[in-house]
């Protein structure tokens, strides 16, 4: 039997314009994610970088269920390649369809 | 229901970004809310109370204007909890406390879960603000909301926390 991994998409939003596609910048932030929620949590939560959708927002997968850590995670994350930084969630959606309002498509 | 939050921030933000954040309006210190730490000068409009000393707490909070105490993690006497009551004002917690830096978070946490504990006790209504300096430490009203969960460990009151500063707002508003 096949059993189907449930997800959660999730847009956020830099406060300043943040290249996540840059392997760097995205293992530092899913690192400051790890270190506040907790390596087994974290291990859980299979976050994945999806897209960016401008120079500032951008998508995230994870886990259903695991997106609230991550809500909260990115509350605490002020610092990327030792640049200030903040991050506004913005929506969280089971489908990435129902966050293309919020998005800016590039 | 309409959520507020109230940053300390130099520069406003526009009404589309308020309401991308998920807020009808994000209220700045000095542009549309005051902060006041002592009896010289009472402004003209909302303001938070952000003093140690009782005293002037009492006589601050009985202003229309008041929408409450602000408090940095410091524990309020149970009286000045009490006069909050009677007079329908808030306790404001401040987020920004939390996400300065990760030095003591843990504690801090415990401190504010402390606060809110006995406020909830004494049924006196607490809200928690952004109170964010520049537009890094601004939350969006999903994020806030999930730190008042961790602090109130309850999705209910979570709300009830968040939904209250917006009354607080909305009676000063009507009474003016």
């Amino acid at each position: 039997m096949i059993l189907k991994r449930k997800s959660r998409y999730l847009l956020a939003e830099a406060s300043v314009p943040l290249d996540l596609s840059d392997k760097r910048i995205w293992d530092e932030l899913r690192g400051a994610i790890a270190k506040f929620i907790g390596e087994k949590d974290y291990a859980d939560s299979n976050i994945t970088f999806i897209k960016q959708t401008d120079p500032t927002k951008f998508l995230l997968r994870t886990s259903r269920g695991a997106e609230k850590k991550i809500v909260l995670a990115l509350c605490f994350v002020k610092q990327i390649n030792s640049h200030e930084v903040g991050f506004y969630t913005l929506k969280t959606s089971g489908t990435i369809r129902s966050l293309r309002s919020l998005q800016n498509p590039t | 229901m309409h959520y507020f939050d109230i940053t300390n921030s130099p520069s406003a933000f526009g009404k589309d970004f308020q309401k991308k954040l998920g807020f009808k309006k994000i209220l700045n210190v000095t542009e549309d809310v005051e902060i006041v730490e002592n009896l010289s000068n009472q402004p003209k409009k909302p303001f938070l109370i952000m003093s140690p000393n009782p005293n002037v707490v009492y006589n601050l909070i009985k202003s229309r204007w008041a929408i409450g105490l602000l408090i940095n993690g410091e524990e309020p006497d149970q009286k000045v909890l009490n006069k909050i009551k009677e007079n329908g004002k808030l306790l404001v917690l401040n987020a920004y406390y939390l996400t300065i830096g990760e030095r003591d978070r843990v504690s801090k946490v415990q401190k504010l879960k402390k606060i809110f504990r006995n406020a909830h006790k004494g049924k006196t209504k607490t809200t928690i603000i952004s109170l964010a300096p520049n537009p890094n430490y601004l939350l969006s009203f999903m994020q806030l909301f999930e730190i008042a969960k961790m602090i109130t460990t309850d999705e209910h009151q979570a709300k009830v926390m968040l939904g209250s500063l917006g009354e607080a707002i909305n009676d000063i508003e009507e009474k003016e």
